[in-house]
């Protein structure tokens, strides 16, 4: 049962969405690099000549930092919203997927969907308040789009689910 | 649980439920809360993706699935109810078992398949599978949670998302990727959970993803023929020649010789009884209710 690869795992990394302005800090923890969202250098994707066959080191997600480092400095792009309380929809635009649909790529052409979300019933209660919740505890916290849920005190041991052969029929 | 940091993007709240007359005797009332800052949403560029995680999350309703049962919002943050999924993340429970047998391994993903499947038949692709976002439950199911990149994509879609070890060639070459790319990840998934790494692994994501496009992978003895043939037909280099995206799509994989055995039906009924259920659910139990409270009548509000 030995695992005659790599001796040693590297840490995990962890979902990063890195815009311009941001790189994610990756930690030494035994988490991996973060889930990323790219935009790169704001040019409009998808790119004219998709035949890429390497990314450059400087247009992908970075090397992990060392252990322990933070992100680098963050410039804040836009000043905090301090109007009354808008609602989802109305925050601005920020062409944070800029992945539209190309048309005209022939490979796959596009295939309509076997049904449509916007049939679908949305199952949203109402009636529900912010105020009806209160806070026994943090499961975790999302870093950049990536999350760490740490599930801190909620933790069990689990080590005998390796040790069985668990039967599935 | 103090303000947030540099780099907080948000956090997840334990919650209960308060008003005591209204909910019935056998309902839960805990609940996870994912609170979003908005100022971090607006500066990390990802408005698009919390609108899609919403309109997605609200309108999808599988058994393996994280429900979303409101939204809220004030001034400084947008709130998610979600369920509370109390089994913890895969992650942790595979990192602390080394590895999973092929048993294990084929329950945890016949869900995601069946998932997946669901997802797809909506044209929506979930670009971020990885055991840190898939949470057991009180049975032993799966579920699959943090929708912050699902879209909804006819064809193709080009924004570089995921996380390093999953990314799929397409992504890495910018070449467009859609539901091929989930299948792809799949691949990755079970070589993870049946060998304890991933499969393309390196210090640097740089390192990653020159691994991924060589597609050179390395077996443990012991992994046996079929696992491979069905880990290799999900990490085949062409999306066209890929498992899930050939003539039968997601059935070609559910008809795979490796899940044989597998009542694809009862197992999205629920009706699998999960044997090795016990030893991940009962420890939990005492734990939840009481032992959490941290101080009296605290609003999601309150905290950040």
């Amino acid at each position: 049962m030995s695992v005659t690869l790599l001796p040693v795992i590297p840490g995990r990394s962890s979902s990063l969405p890195l815009s311009a302005d941001v790189v994610r800090d990756s930690p030494c923890c035994p988490s991996r690099h973060g889930s990323a969202v790219m935009v790169v250098d704001e040019s409009t994707s998808p790119p004219q000549s998709p035949r890429q066959v390497l990314i450059r080191p400087e247009l992908t997600i970075d090397p992990k930092p060392p252990c322990g480092s933070k992100a680098s400095d963050h410039s804040p792009c836009m000043s905090p919203p301090r109007s009354p309380p808008h609602s989802l929809e109305s925050l601005p635009d920020q062409e944070a997927d800029r992945d539209d649909e190309l048309p005209d790529q022939p490979a796959n052409p596009p295939q309509p969907p076997v049904r449509l979300l916007d049939d679908e019933e949305e199952h949203i209660h109402r009636s529900l308040r912010l105020q009806d919740f209160e806070v026994r505890g943090t499961l975790g916290t999302y870093t950049f789009g990536g999350h760490q849920l740490v599930y801190s005190g909620l933790i069990c041991p689990f080590q005998e689910l390796a040790h069985l052969g668990a039967s599935f029929s | 649980m103090s303000v947030s940091g540099t780099g907080t993007f948000g956090r997840v709240l334990l919650v209960k439920y308060r008003p005591e007359a209204s909910a019935p005797a056998n309902t839960t009332r805990f609940f996870a809360m994912k609170v979003l800052q908005k100022t971090e949403v607006i500066r990390l560029r990802q408005v698009e993706h919390v609108k899609a995680e919403r309109r997605i999350l609200s309108r999808v309703r599988h058994p393996f699935i994280v429900d979303l049962y409101a939204t809220f919002q004030d001034n400084l943050n947008i709130y998610m109810l979600l369920s509370y999924v109390p089994g913890g993340e895969l992650f942790t429970h595979l990192r602390r078992a080394g590895r999973f047998s092929p048993d294990v391994t084929r329950f945890y993903l016949a869900t995601i398949i069946l998932a997946l499947k669901y997802l797809h038949s909506f044209n929506i692709i979930y670009r971020d599978l990885k055991p840190e976002n898939l949470l057991l439950d009180n049975r032993g199911y799966l579920r699959l949670t943090d929708f912050g990149f699902a879209k909804v994509v006819d064809d193709r879609t080009w924004t570089l998302c995921g996380t390093p070890e999953y990314l799929a060639p397409e992504i890495i070459q910018s070449d467009g990727h859609g539901k091929p790319a989930d299948w792809w990840a799949c691949g990755i998934l079970a070589y993870e959970m049946m060998v304890g790494h991933p499969p393309f692994f390196d210090e640097t994501a740089y390192g990653i993803y020159d691994r991924i496009l060589k597609g050179k992978i390395q077996w443990p003895r012991d992994i046996d023929t079929l696992s491979r043939n069905l880990i290799r037909g999900f990490l085949h280099p062409d999306r066209t020649q890929r498992l899930g995206n050939l003539l039968a799509g997601a059935d070609d994989i559910l008809v795979h010789p490796w899940f044989r055995g597998v009542d694809w039906g009862a197992l999205e009924r629920r009706e699998i009884r999960v044997s090795f259920y016990h030893a991940i659910w009962l420890p939990f139990r005492t734990l939840i209710p009481d032992s959490l409270h941290v101080g009296p009548h605290r609003t999601p509000c309150d905290i950040l």
